[in-house]
């Protein structure tokens, strides 16, 4: 998986490739939109992460030079968070956009959505180590032993655990389980995830949710 | 101020466009188009009537001569005694040269003719004898140069009254340079007034617009940080004072305007304090020597939740800056009350349990036209401030009805309450009741300030009602049928 990010700031071009870079991609860096947009018709990236206020050509720009040779999905960054500069992006050809600052943990959501192709089979039974999530029944097992999860607990489990290994934060989490779309201060996340805890993790040695601190959550089988 | 200046200070644009005439200048030309159409009318006027009258004053005359000719007329004896003695009849026309008589004897013999024309006079009806002269009975005619008047009248000479033909003519080539004359005086007199009234007017305007360039200094004093000056309206012409009582309006606004921005933005810059400092602080600390690698993430994510917190303020603060400056779009939607406040009900649920308070809905179905995140927003904040605010054992009650115009949603909580002097500024940006706490690990100073642009956004209002130590409900109402 190759990724161009198109970075004018230094130091947020050189973190967004190590972050990427870490997370198992390869990523390079351009720091204008003229080697870009270069380096975006020379080679074939399966994204493009661009940045719309950038020197000499701007991201619309490069956007629309690229759009007239390729179909590279891409994804713009804006500080400005208007309707108008969103749709603008998108009626130019971008997929998807984020507003500055962002958390890493959503780029790299919103990357995996983007890369992956076509509609993704749901897998009926998900497991975690020594835990097994049957979804179509809605049963929660640990050693074959039956834990009662309430309805948003069962959904917040599943979420977590069918994308194991992934930092979720908290924002994330709050849209997807309980569907509350405005970013807040709440620590709603934090005390579900608790009382989950407390059920799923507690009563056994092995524990499965993590805590990533200043990110977010996750499911991982730590040693 | 500056922006004035920069703009005089800027090089004249390229391309020309006629400068508009000065107010002074366009009043004072219109004053004299006003004094020359005037003196037109008033001089066509004079002319025309002095013209008039004197032609009907040289008819009369014309008329009485003639009368006076039939009156010697039937002194004399015999038509003959005209061609022996014309005396009489010339000497009453003595001194009017202009006149020209002939008159005939009843063969059609002439017994008498003045100078006169070489043309021959026009031969028009001949009043009968017995009767008088009327104005009616001049007639035009055209003497070689000008015009003229003439009469034609039958007179008796003589005891036993024998008709003669009176012919009484006139030219008026001298009554025409009169007119003349005095159409050229009536013009010279026009041209001086409209003059004297341009000057005059000019004069007058430009003394009344002294006040005026006394505002434009005035105004040109003003700027953010002296907008504290007024126009003295009192002292000034009723026109001045219209204007000088709207352009302070306009002040009053501004100044609160710029005060509320600039105390939001010392607000902002002061909120903003409280992270960056922590932030330095750990981090310089945490620099200071070599720690361990468990130091070093403790630290980054202590940042990382500081940062979120930053990025946060800096979110809400737009978001009410885009209210005010009306750049934020609502997308309604038909939205399910009953089954939108379950699902905020739903998420905040887990909170009020952990910190044992009840948290409840009740709703019957009801629909609105509202944007559905913003509306999620606005409740979310009251019933996370509820909660926060609730003592355990308490209860937060979220409920719905359907009102006379529309829709109420209300978010009711058992805890202390909100004193009476802070009701009416606890939707102030930064307002905090209670200034001694430290709520700083909430961004609450905005919290309330975003449920109300919420509800402005969606023409919908927002009130309080609470009794301190027994409930504090917060009433959203939705008008029904709003145009969007």
């Amino acid at each position: 998986m190759k990724i161009l990010v198109v970075e004018d700031e230094p130091k947020a071009g050189d973190y967004l490739v190590k972050g990427l870079r870490e997370s198992g991609y390869v990523a390079d860096l351009a720091r204008n939109g003229v080697d870009g947009l270069a380096l975006a018709l020379e080679h074939d990236y399966d994204l493009i992460v661009l940045d719309v206020m950038l020197p000499q050509m701007d991201g619309w720009a490069v956007l629309g030079k690229l759009r007239e040779r390729k179909h590279t999905p891409v994804l713009f960054l804006t500080a400005r968070d208007d309707v108008a500069d969103r749709v603008k992006g998108l009626e130019l050809g971008a997929d998807d956009y984020l507003v500055k600052p962002f958390a890493f943990a959503e780029l790299l959501a919103r990357i995996k959505t983007l890369m992956r192709r076509g509609p993704v089979r749901e897998a009926d039974v998900v497991r975690v180590a020594d835990l097994e999530i049957d979804v179509l029944r809605r049963r929660v097992t640990r050693q074959a032993q039956r834990i009662e999860l309430t309805a948003k607990e069962f959904a917040l489990l599943h979420l977590l655990a069918k994308r194991q290994g992934e930092v979720l934060s908290r924002t994330q989490i709050a849209s997807m389980v309980w569907d509350m779309n405005f970013d807040s201060d709440t620590n709603v996340v934090d005390v579900a995830i608790r009382r989950l805890r407390a059920k799923i993790d507690d009563p056994y040695p092995l524990k499965l949710i993590q805590t990533v601190r200043g990110i977010g959550y996750l499911v991982e089988e730590r040693a | 101020m500056t922006v004035a200046r920069a703009a005089r200070a800027a090089p004249a644009p390229k391309a020309r466009r006629p400068r508009p005439l000065s107010l002074t200048l366009r009043v004072a030309l219109l004053l004299s188009a006003v004094a020359v159409a005037t003196f037109l009318a008033v001089g066509a006027y004079l002319y025309q009537t002095l013209a008039s009258q004197m032609a009907r004053r040289d008819d009369i005359e014309l008329i009485a001569k003639v009368a006076q000719i039939r009156r010697i007329l039937a002194e004399l004896p015999s038509p003959r005694a005209i061609v022996e003695n014309p005396r009489p009849l010339t000497d009453a026309l003595f001194g009017h040269d202009d006149f020209m008589l002939s008159v005939k004897g009843p063969d059609g013999a002439p017994l008498l003719r003045t100078s006169l024309t070489s043309r021959p006079l026009p031969q028009v009806e001949r009043v009968p004898p017995q009767r008088a002269l009327t104005l009616a009975d001049v007639h035009d005619w055209t003497p070689a140069m000008g015009t003229g008047r003439m009469v034609s009248a039958v007179g008796l000479v003589g005891a036993d009254g024998q008709p003669v033909q009176i012919t009484l003519a006139r030219e008026r080539s001298d009554r025409l340079r009169l007119m003349r004359n005095y159409a050229v005086d009536l013009f010279v007199a026009l041209c001086v007034g409209a003059t004297l009234a341009a000057l005059l007017g000019y004069a007058i305007v430009r003394h009344s617009m002294r006040r005026l360039r006394s505002v434009i200094g005035k105004a040109n004093d003003i700027n953010t940080s002296r907008l504290n000056t007024r126009l003295s309206v009192e002292d000034a012409p009723v026109e001045l004072r219209e204007m000088g009582q709207a352009f302070n309006a306009m002040l009053d606004r501004l100044e609160d305007g710029v005060q509320r921005l600039s105390g939001f933005a010392a607000d902002l810059a002061h909120d903003l304090r409280t992270p960056v400092n922590t932030l330095m602080m750990e981090t310089q600390v945490a620099l200071s020597r070599p720690r361990t690698v468990q130091e070093y993430q403790a630290l980054l994510a202590s940042n990382s939740e500081e940062y979120e917190r930053l990025a946060r303020m800096i979110e809400n603060t737009l978001f009410l800056a885009r209210v005010d400056n009306a750049q934020l779009g609502l997308r309604r939607e038909a939205v399910d009350l009953s089954a939108e406040l379950q699902r905020i009900h739903d998420y905040f649920e887990i909170l009020a349990d952990d910190v044992g308070v009840r948290l409840t809905v009740d709703s019957p179905p009801l629909r609105a036209e509202v944007d559905p995140v913003l509306l999620q927003r606005a409740v979310g904040n009251l019933v996370s401030n509820a909660i926060r605010h609730t003592p355990a054992g308490g209860e937060v009650a979220l409920s719905a009805r359907a009102t006379a115009d529309g829709v109420e949603l209300a978010v009711s909580n058992t805890g202390p309450g909100i004193a009476a002097e802070h009701l009416p500024h606890i939707f102030d940006r930064y307002y905090r009741a209670d200034s001694a706490r430290s709520d700083h690990a909430h961004s609450a100073g905005l919290g309330l300030s975003i449920v109300r642009a919420i509800m402005e956004l969606h023409g919908g209002k927002i009130r309080v009602d609470s009794v301190p130590g027994a409930r504090t409900v917060f009433y959203l109402s939705f008008e029904k049928n709003q145009n969007i």
